[in-house]
């Protein structure tokens, strides 16, 4: 799995330290998107305004090993991704 | 029209000079084009919206300006149009280099929208030697009624005065604009180059092969 975040380092470093986490380190592929060049790319980025920010829509693409976009799910809410039986699901129909 | 050649006449409309760059972006992206689903839920475009591109296209016009652009975005801190005063704040941040302080700390003091004190607040932190307004910054943190505002305010001064890494600018100026909302559904997703949150440089392309990948776009909270 690769998250991406269109904030800095210092951002997410805050919301970390904030959440109660290590803040040095994730442990997973938090990329982070500040030049917003991939979000836009993506489809995502501008289009949500939460936390007194513009921020990018919620969003969960599935791409299969032939590198192949296979699924997209566009939030219409923040709460609005696919669910972890509806994602195996999908990647299962591969 | 095809979706990459409405693109393209979208890049074809838009001004090169800055001051026309910034009315061409307010004429595209307003306060009314936002709604939310409930009242508890956060501000979110229609699917089909396509003023968000006219953002990010003229984010990198007036970034590619450089200098040029910095004064008609300090004249558009002063726009009547909220989201025009929020879109000129987060430019310039990406100009934080080549933008004076006092109007960003006027924005952040005065006006009366979160979001462009917010940014206001990240622009300053962007410049580097945020430590050099410490003072004033924390009064203002102790001042501001916004929880989020004051949060980035705290960005600011937690930088130790480390500018926007130039590298950012690059990426920003790098990217090509065609590729603005290309990825499709049955066709190849496209590729990127990013950096991880440890320290890891992660290319999209170095995954296909292995395995499927589950790509979440977050808008940035835990």
């Amino acid at each position: 799995m690769l998250a991406v975040d269109p904030h800095e380092r210092w951002a997410a470093q805050h919301l970390l330290r904030q959440a109660g986490y290590d803040d040095q380190r994730v442990g997973f592929h938090l990329l982070l998107d500040p030049a917003l060049a991939v979000s836009a790319t993506y489809g995502v980025a501008f289009q949500m305004r939460i936390h007194r920010e513009i921020s990018s829509r919620p969003t969960t693409f599935v791409i299969d090993k032939e590198g192949v976009l296979r699924f997209a799910q566009r939030g219409t809410s923040y709460a609005d991704r696919p669910t972890t039986d509806e994602l195996l699901e999908i990647l299962r129909g591969l | 029209m095809s979706p990459a050649s409405t693109v393209r006449a979208l890049i074809d409309s838009m001004p090169e000079d800055p001051a026309a760059v910034l009315e061409w972006v307010a004429a595209r992206f307003a306060d009314e084009g936002w709604s939310h689903p409930s009242p508890e839920q956060p501000y979110l475009r229609a699917l089909d919206d396509q003023g968000w591109k006219a953002r990010m296209l003229g984010l990198q016009r007036l970034v590619r300006s450089g200098e040029a652009a910095v004064e008609p975005l300090i004249g558009a801190l002063g726009s009547e149009q909220a989201d025009l005063r929020v879109f000129a704040a987060q430019t310039l941040g990406f100009l934080a280099q080549h933008t004076p302080v006092e109007p960003l700390i006027a924005a952040l003091e005065s006006d009366p929208r979160p979001s462009v004190r917010l940014y206001a607040a990240d622009a300053i932190g962007m410049r580097g030697s945020a430590s050099e307004h410490a003072e004033l910054l924390e009064r203002r943190a102790s001042l501001e009624t916004d929880r989020d505002v004051r949060m980035h305010i705290g960005y600011a001064l937690e930088r130790n005065d480390a500018a926007l890494d130039p590298a950012v600018i690059d990426a920003l100026l790098a990217w090509d604009p065609l590729r603005l909302d290309s990825a499709r559904v049955g066709e190849p997703a496209p590729d990127f180059e990013l950096d991880g949150f440890d320290g890891e440089r992660v290319r999209l392309a170095n995954f296909v092969g292995k395995g499927p990948v589950v790509l979440v776009f977050l808008y940035g909270d835990t």
